[in-house]
């Protein structure tokens, strides 16, 4: 397996979508309503572009995967986000322009940056981040990574799907042939689109370049659009409540012409935005991202995806789902649907259709363990999940110890993935005209005490079928592998918080 | 016994937890001299079997990599380390904690390695004290 089978699984991946696009695609601006950024104007390449295959198959993608078992609210899509993104990236763009020693931004320029954001998430897999743990682990995946360090090292698959996306020749030649010398009304200024760079923005891949820094931030960087627009939008169609103040934001944004590398900063009476950033995105993993509910509901679907790994004569629409550019060829509806699958499929995913979720065995936090200040195992415990294999590994020790009473697709080890933010912190720039460069933990260490708070709030837990006996009887068991296994034992709250008991 | 995560007998957590164990109960939360001493050390032939797992981002403000950031995280999660509130500005690790990482993981899976990461230890100690 190679890296070349990746990018040529991407060449005929485009090549269909191209297929069902129209010739010559002539649009026209329109505007565009949404309940968090209001009435929008989208210009005529813009629409075009957006009404590409690539871009339509959004619309099929949930937003935060499988959050909407339990906030019913929780429906809205990649569409929806990406032109939010686009929305913000626009504002940012007319914001910056506004400030006197920020330099001009040439319209090839902020067309760019606007078609980056609008494509930003044409490489999602159905069920956004869940799909993307999955991909992540097929060889021609890895491959493909260790292939470009530089640029893919720490980027999640559905970005470098993007750039890959972005970076094909037929793409490329849609999108300038097609899409901009039809839609734009000056043909001198679409000549000098580079998309090119779209693609580097998508995947933040030109951070060194003096020019062209910035323009990387607005879309992949410590406080982007991407993130601007996320964490409203997931908040409010989840129902909960989270504050940025955006336009305080845009008010206090800007580049520094004379900066050695521009960079995107926000000037100190903006800073307060940053850190709400920072706070929103730890109150949505807490509340929504990793909710006990919406991890149950995620690993139910993971199961779903074990099985299909385990019968590789099952296919979706022709597709065994081992490659990425299979979960590029199919929707959630597609996999969701009970036609043409086998019994054991079935069975499963209708218990997930009708919401008849895992339920918690065991509660795993420092407040649940024996003493964790002299029990590293429960550290290397948690290093797990930096590995999923081993996590699937453990979870068949636990089936073991169960004597093989429920199929490994009904046990579940979930360890949430730790998030940081003193990259972010560090990354994100604080300077008023005149003034000295900062970052944001300059001031005052708000990636420390949120690291702090986070530690306080990361919580693991072992997932099993609903019943109360069944529970039970899995978090005894699971206790007794961590314990023989990792050389750490659990409180009682372990259970009561599982309340299985 | 725990599930084997890597080729290697000892993983991330382990190289940092062990590292604990050399330096001061209270040393400087300066995750800039932390980083870039490790992105240092790994270059040197003799410390790149500990500290190769770590990949360091060239495009951050200093050399920054995710999975050493993460690490450190974990083990305050996991109560081992601490970051002093509330300027946050020095780590502390207890006597409890340094002995518990030494008998359960220096001794057990980095006894052949103790001399490199004293040596590592005192590397960051020395750029710490002169940042």
């Amino acid at each position: 397996m190679t890296g070349l089978l990746l990018a040529d699984d991407i060449e005929k991946f485009v090549s269909t979508l191209l297929e069902n696009a129209s010739k010559n695609p002539s649009a026209t601006r329109k505007v565009i309503h949404d309940p968090i950024l209001g009435t929008n104007v989208f210009e005529p390449h813009e629409i075009a572009l957006i009404d590409l295959p690539f871009c339509q198959r959004l619309r099929r993608i949930s937003q935060t995967d499988v959050a909407s078992l339990v906030f019913p609210s929780a429906n809205h899509n990649r569409l929806e986000h990406s032109l939010g993104v686009a929305t913000i990236t626009g504002r940012i763009i007319q914001s910056i322009q506004s400030k006197p020693r920020s330099p001009k931004v040439p319209l090839e320029v902020e067309i760019a940056i606007r078609t980056a954001a609008i494509l930003h998430d044409i490489g999602q897999g159905p069920f956004s981040h869940l799909t993307d743990s999955i991909i992540k682990r097929f060889p021609e995946v890895i491959e493909y990574r260790k292939k470009h360090p530089g640029i893919f090292s720490e980027h999640k698959p559905h970005e470098m799907l993007s750039y890959m996306i972005v970076k094909d020749s037929k793409f490329k030649n849609h999108y300038i042939n097609e899409i901009l010398k039809n839609n734009n009304s000056s043909k001198s200024v679409a000549e000098k689109v580079d998309i090119d760079a779209i693609a580097d923005m998508i995947v933040a891949a030109n951070q060194k370049d003096k020019y062209k820094a910035w323009q990387g931030d607005i879309i992949n960087g410590p406080f982007d659009a991407d993130k601007l627009d996320y964490l409203q939008r997931d908040a409010y169609f989840s129902g909960l409540k989270i504050g940025i103040d955006l336009e305080r934001f845009l008010h206090s944004v800007w580049i520094n012409k004379r900066d050695k590398v521009r960079r995107l900063k926000v000037m100190t009476s903006g800073a307060i935005t940053l850190e709400q950033i920072l706070f929103g995105k730890v109150l949505l993993y807490n509340t929504l991202y990793q909710h006990h509910k919406v991890l149950a509901a995620e690993c139910a679907l993971a199961g779903f995806f074990e099985i299909l790994e385990d019968n590789p004569e099952v296919t979706i629409n022709g597709h065994r789902m081992d490659r990425a550019i299979d979960f590029l060829s199919v929707s959630e509806a597609n996999l969701l649907s009970l036609e043409n699958k086998p019994t054991k499929i079935r069975s499963h995913l209708e218990r997930f259709l009708y919401r008849d979720l895992l339920k918690r065995a065991l509660v795993i936090s420092s407040d649940t363990v024996v003493k964790p200040e002299t029990s590293t195992g429960y550290a290397q415990f948690k290093e797990l999940s930096e590995y999923p294999e081993a996590i699937k590994e453990l979870r068949g020790k636990l089936v073991d110890a169960l004597r093989g009473k429920y199929p490994i697709y009904d046990i579940w080890i979930v360890l949430p993935r730790t998030p940081t933010f003193s990259d972010e912190a560090s990354m994100a720039k604080i300077q008023d005209p005149g003034g000295p460069i900062k970052s944001l933990r300059d001031p005052f260490r708000v990636d420390e005490w949120l690291t702090a708070y986070w530690g306080n709030k990361w919580t693991g837990y072992v997932f099993c079928p609903s019943d109360n006996e069944t529970r039970e009887e899995v978090g005894k068991a699971a206790a007794g592998v961590l314990e023989d296994e990792y050389h750490f034992k659990l409180k009682t709250s372990a259970f009561e918080k599982a309340k299985n008991r | 016994m725990a599930v084997r995560v890597s080729s290697k007998n000892f993983t991330p957590t382990d190289v940092v937890a062990s590292l604990l164990t050399f330096m001061s109960s209270e040393f400087s939360n300066d995750p800039k001299t932390i980083h870039t001493t490790i992105a240092r050390l790994q270059q040197d032939s003799k410390y790149r079997g500990l500290l190769e797992e770590f990949e360091f981002l060239d495009y951050h403000p200093y050399p920054y990599s995710p999975l050493l950031g993460r690490t450190l995280n974990r083990l305050q999660e996991a109560r081992l380390l601490s970051s002093l509130n509330p300027s946050y500005e020095k780590y502390v690790v207890t006597e409890a904690s340094k002995k518990a990482i030494e008998k359960q993981i220096l001794e057990v899976k980095l006894a052949d390695q103790k001399d490199k990461l004293s040596e590592i230890a005192s590397e960051l100690t020395k750029a710490l004290a002169h940042r």
